[in-house]
């Protein structure tokens, strides 16, 4: 019997932990998976009969030399740059909010139904819009909170569940409530468009961006330089310990779970008066997902997030491009998974190294010779 | 009126079999310690994968099945590869697995999208028990697969985890893995196994889904059916036979809407969409919130272990 898997196959090898721990090399692992995904990608485009190096040229040459590329490139990042903090606020409690995409549409809601019903000077209205979407952002995820700590249900479970629910929601609203009946053909299922608009800055840089940067400095400013950023951490890192020495670790469960949703309710609003202008369950496009991935990638490290945020916009903005070249933009979402799945191992190859198996014998053998030497040395 | 409970009945039965299929694999995995929340990637390839091979190269039912059950161990190889061998975090690969089975099934599925499949099983009708009157049609005048998800498997996998010594070293591995692998269990191999063995059910789950409940391929067509899986796993304390009862639960919820429109109920059908996840959520907190009164220090009755990886130092 075969004690390990990992045996059969690499009889001659074993994982050992590394003691020591070092933050280059995380860093180093996670663009190794990052570079080995893309390569795996471009092989099976390349099997597909296209040709991925003028895929790639395309791609960059469209992003960052026309004004185009680069407008739609920024506004692709707002909306995964707020979800990356929002995830990254509720992981420091060592909470995973996973229903940011639910948490987007709910905000978004709320924005249209501002945005349809009231009228006003538009700065005000925008304004109201912005409040909204992070009010019902942050109810959305009051319900797991309460959840997890009233009643003790994984935030995990609940969090993934209230997203296909959020979706259907938005079909009923959108394809149902307030759709469009005046609407003809593409727009036919959605909302009325809104007539409102983010203002732009250099006639590239949409507002949404920079909001979505100072809130990215806010937080790194909070949680590296406040008592309240220092509790929360602590409080993440172990609960018994934070809760023996005072810190009130429930009210920020809270308080962190409502921010991470007012974050995402915000990235809903963002999206909705900077892109779709009109409500539907087509308005994220897993835009909660990517930012989930954007955390995860940034590891921790928030101003992480902004070159993070700008590369996984620059990976969904390949799918316009694909789509262009005649190819399903669904493999973007597949490429995400992939690069999600490498970086997850290259956490663990990075923390471990492979030693031969030989080599390790001879070390401790020669580790308890010393010991046993030691041993012997010590007075009786 | 007592035909259409029994049709009422029968499509409560047909929903819930997914998450009976889905749910069985995914106890056994969760029993051994490995939490697999990519269920829905998973689900949407067997799915797609079962869909094109009826109807682009062979029109065999069975065969469809087989392939997504095959696509499903596959990933499961890989699954079990990153988070068993590797031990990287469960969460994120099961997230990545979310990813990648969305994004490749909407491709894989595309080209045999939006049609109707072209074979699906024949209701198979069980002598002297489909004339039980009100519950006979619905549960034994049904396809081959509903009595394998609501009585074959949940048995014996009540069997396997609770009356074989295997089964002692399933639980073992989830509660203790030092101390299994200390008595000569094989954490390891033991995890590997009912991990890949659940993502096949994962498989066998989706290819039913679009081969039998919806008979067709259409993006987006597992709509969260794998995170209710998983939720409804949670509530079943991975206990096979209190699966069976959430998945009724869903079952009913979801035909609501077949009913709703099929009666006229003047309810939006986008609205009655939304019940399923409704009623799962309001299940959970209301057994979390009675569970935690009875057992205020132990509210979840999961094993020790679930989600995290083993180190064998």
């Amino acid at each position: 019997m075969i004690p390990n898997l990992f045996n059969a196959i690499f009889p001659k090898w074993k994982l050992q932990r590394r003691s020591d721990y070092s933050r280059v090399r995380g860093y180093i692992f996670k663009l190794l998976a990052v570079v080995l995904a893309l390569l795996i990608t471009a092989l099976a485009l390349k099997v597909a009969g296209k040709s991925p190096l003028e895929l790639a040229r395309i791609l960059i040459t469209t992003s960052f030399t026309t004004k185009f590329g680069r407008t739609q490139l920024l506004r692709l990042a707002t909306p995964l740059i707020l979800n990356g903090v929002a995830m990254l606020i509720a992981s420091r409690m060592q909470l995973f909010n996973l229903g940011l995409e639910g948490q987007l549409y709910i905000g978004a809601f709320a924005a249209i139904a501002v945005g349809l019903h009231v009228s006003g000077p538009p700065a005000l209205v925008i304004i109201l819009m912005a409040l909204a979407a992070m009010a019902a952002g942050a109810l959305y995820a009051l319900i797991p909170a309460v959840m997890r700590i009233k009643a003790g249900v994984s935030e995990i479970l609940t969090t993934l569940l209230l997203n296909p629910l959020a979706i259907q929601f938005a079909a009923y609203i959108g394809m149902d409530i307030w759709r469009d009946r005046s609407a003809v053909g593409g727009s036919a299922n959605t909302t009325p468009s809104i007539p409102y608009n983010l203002p732009t800055f250099f006639e590239e840089v949409n507002f949404g961006l920079i909001l979505a940067v100072i809130i990215v400095l806010v937080v790194w400013l909070v949680f590296s330089r406040t008592p309240w950023g220092y509790e929360v951490t602590a409080g993440g890192s172990n609960i018994g310990a934070a809760k023996y020495s005072g810190m009130p670790v429930i009210k920020n469960l809270f308080i962190v779970m409502l921010l991470s949703g007012a974050l995402a309710g915000l990235s809903g609003m963002t999206q909705l008066v900077e892109v779709t202008h009109r409500f539907s369950p087509r308005l994220s496009n897993n835009l909660g997902w990517m930012g989930i991935n954007v955390a995860i990638l940034a590891g921790g490290d928030t101003l992480a997030i902004l070159p993070w945020g700008i590369f996984m916009a620059l990976i969904l903005f390949s799918g316009t491009i694909l789509k262009t070249q005649g190819i399903l933009d669904e493999v973007v979402l597949a490429l995400t998974g992939l690069i999600l799945l490498l970086a997850s191992i290259g956490e663990v190859l990075a923390n471990y190294r492979l030693v031969n198996i030989d080599k390790l014998e001879q070390n401790t053998q020669l580790e308890n010779y010393q010991g046993e030497a030691k041993n012997e040395a010590l007075p009786k | 009126m007592s035909s259409i409970f029994a049709g009422a009945l029968s499509s409560v039965v047909v929903a819930g079999c997914l998450i009976v299929l889905a749910g069985i694999g995914e106890i056994l995995a969760e029993r051994t310690g490995v939490m697999n929340i990519g269920i829905e990637g998973i689900i949407a390839m067997g799915g797609a994968v079962g869909v094109l091979v009826v109807n682009a190269y062979v029109p065999e039912v069975w065969l469809g099945v087989l392939a997504g059950a095959l696509t499903g161990a596959i990933l499961g190889v890989i699954f079990s590869l990153a988070a068993v061998t590797f031990k990287a975090d469960q969460l994120l690969v099961g997230l990545a697995f979310g990813l990648i089975g969305r994004g490749l099934s909407e491709l894989i599925g595309n080209p045999v999208g939006s049609v109707p499949t072209l074979d699906s099983f024949q209701n198979v009708r069980i002598p002297y028990l489909a004339d039980i009157p009100v519950i006979g049609e619905a549960l034994f005048n049904n396809n081959l697969l509903v009595y394998v998800g609501f009585f074959i498997l949940p048995a014996a996998a009540y069997f396997l985890i609770y009356k074989t010594r295997h089964g002692i070293a399933i639980r073992a591995v989830g509660q203790d893995p030092a101390a299994a692998d200390a008595s000569g269990i094989h954490v390891h191999n033991i995890r590997f196994f009912y991990t890949t063995f659940a993502c096949m059910m994962f498989g066998i789950a989706g290819s039913y889904l679009t081969l039998v409940l919806t008979r067709s391929w259409t993006n987006g067509v597992v709509a969260g059916r794998g995170w209710i899986v998983l939720t409804l796993v949670f509530f079943s304390r991975l206990n096979p036979f209190l699966l069976i009862f959430g998945a009724l639960l869903f079952g009913g919820a979801t035909s609501l809407n077949y009913f709703g429109q099929i009666r006229g109920w003047g309810v939006s059908s986008y609205f009655l969409s939304m019940l399923p996840y409704i009623t799962t959520l309001l299940l959970i907190l209301f057994t979390f919130i009675k569970r935690r009164r009875a057992h205020p220090e132990t509210a979840g009755m999961n094993p020790a272990y679930l989600g995290l990886p083993y180190h064998r130092e």
